[in-house]
């Protein structure tokens, strides 16, 4: 997207920010719209379950519709939707970890993946379908920290610079590639077998894009 | 150029390409510690767009897909936030916040009447002015000169009373 096109959209968003603000029905509904599905996708990733994820979405668009005052309008709606979404979504796997004794600090990580190897059905020989696939990813980001699933489900959108994750997740950007590391060896660890090097690979990696200066300087 | 220079500058030059994983454990540390007080590199990289491997993608992809609510649940969904932000908006935040005020005044008039009181009640008992007139005859009744003051005791018209008085010497003035 060019410059103008990018300012355009950005001016025409702060406009339903802020005619939501005021009170407009039509410019909530537009807006949940818009990111229901990206805030969707982040809440799966952290919860790992539909259900979770549809709750954590509901509560974050009301917190954001009732707080929609606070909104700074030098950032994205998008950013600050998503810092509610996490925040939410982590919040819900706390409790979850009440109830299940998850451990929390990764100090486990190696005991994990040793575990995973010995999985049986997660011999290399396997032919898996997709939905299988689909499902071990699940089950591997499932058993990422939730610090790490957190950065994780951010870069899973795909189209986030490390700036942007460390802005919705408040932490440095050299954290967040940290743990961006460590879950990304962590899910290669468990997944080798299905597609070897690939998750990782030197061929397969796309070039890192990079945002321009109008786009990372705004707010 | 150290050795730590050159290793930071291949760090960067691997995330600046997107090969993540070429980096080791040490390295991505020695990065975080880096960036920590660099803004210039924190700028730079910051930019960076992560890549996301194509066949992570599309494992993503199938499993989102499986897990995408139906346009219904959508639907259902606005219906509930839409009803939570009217009602927010309307009567329970209005009535929350007139209780709060009105919580707020009733401690503060409260406060008030408790200081108007202590204030009325106070110098009425303290602060009563102490009659002062001449004494139409006074006796000393006691008088001893020390090495630093002179002291008296004084009687006031009869039964009026008895004063000690303790005077320096004139040169402790």
């Amino acid at each position: 997207m060019n410059k103008p096109a990018e300012s355009i959209v950005e001016k025409a968003e702060l406009r339903l920010v802020q005619q939501a603000a005021a009170g407009d029905r039509a410019a909530c509904r537009r807006l949940f719209e818009q990111h229901r599905e990206a805030a969707f996708r982040v809440a799966l990733r952290i919860t790992g379950c539909q259900q979770d994820a549809l709750d954590v979405v509901q509560d974050s668009f009301i917190r954001a519709f009732e707080c929609l005052g606070e909104f700074q309008h030098g950032a994205q709606f998008r950013t600050w939707l998503l810092r509610i979404v996490t925040n939410r979504a982590l919040d819900v796997l706390r409790a979850r970890r009440v109830r299940l004794a998850i451990p929390l600090d990764g100090h486990d990580d190696e005991a994990r993946l040793q575990l995973a190897d010995r999985d049986p059905a997660r011999s290399p020989q396997v032919p898996l379908e997709r939905g299988e696939l689909a499902d071990r990813l699940r089950r591997a980001v499932e058993s990422l920290p939730p610090d790490q699933r957190a950065v994780f489900a951010l870069y899973a959108s795909g189209d986030m610079t490390y700036e942007e994750i460390a802005e919705i997740l408040g932490i440095p950007i050299g954290t967040v590639m940290s743990r961006l590391y460590h879950a990304r060896r962590r899910l290669c660890a468990q997944l080798s077998d299905l597609a070897p090097r690939q998750l990782g690979s030197r061929n397969t990696t796309q070039r890192p894009t990079v945002r321009s200066e109008a786009k990372t300087q705004r707010g | 150029m150290t050795a730590g220079d050159h290793n930071l500058h291949e760090v960067r030059r691997l995330l600046t390409a997107g090969d993540l994983d070429a980096i080791t454990p040490a390295q991505i540390e020695q990065i975080e510690r880096a960036l920590a007080d660099d803004a210039a590199a924190v700028a730079a990289l910051g930019r960076q767009t992560p890549p996301l491997p194509p066949s992570l993608a599309r494992a993503l992809q199938d499993w989102e897909r499986e897990q995408q609510p139906a346009a219904l649940v959508w639907e259902h969904m606005w219906s509930a936030i839409d009803a939570a932000v009217l009602r927010s908006r309307r009567a329970p935040v209005a009535v929350g916040r007139r209780r709060l005020r009105l919580w707020q005044s009733m401690v503060a008039a409260a406060a008030g009447l408790i200081l108007f009181v202590s204030w009325q009640a106070y110098p009425l008992r303290a602060v009563e002015p102490w009659p002062l007139r001449l004494a139409g005859e006074v006796d000393i009744e006691q008088l001893e000169v020390f090495q630093d003051a002179t002291t008296f005791v004084v009687s006031l018209d009869g039964d009026g009373g008895q004063i000690i008085w303790v005077l320096p010497a004139a040169e402790n003035l």
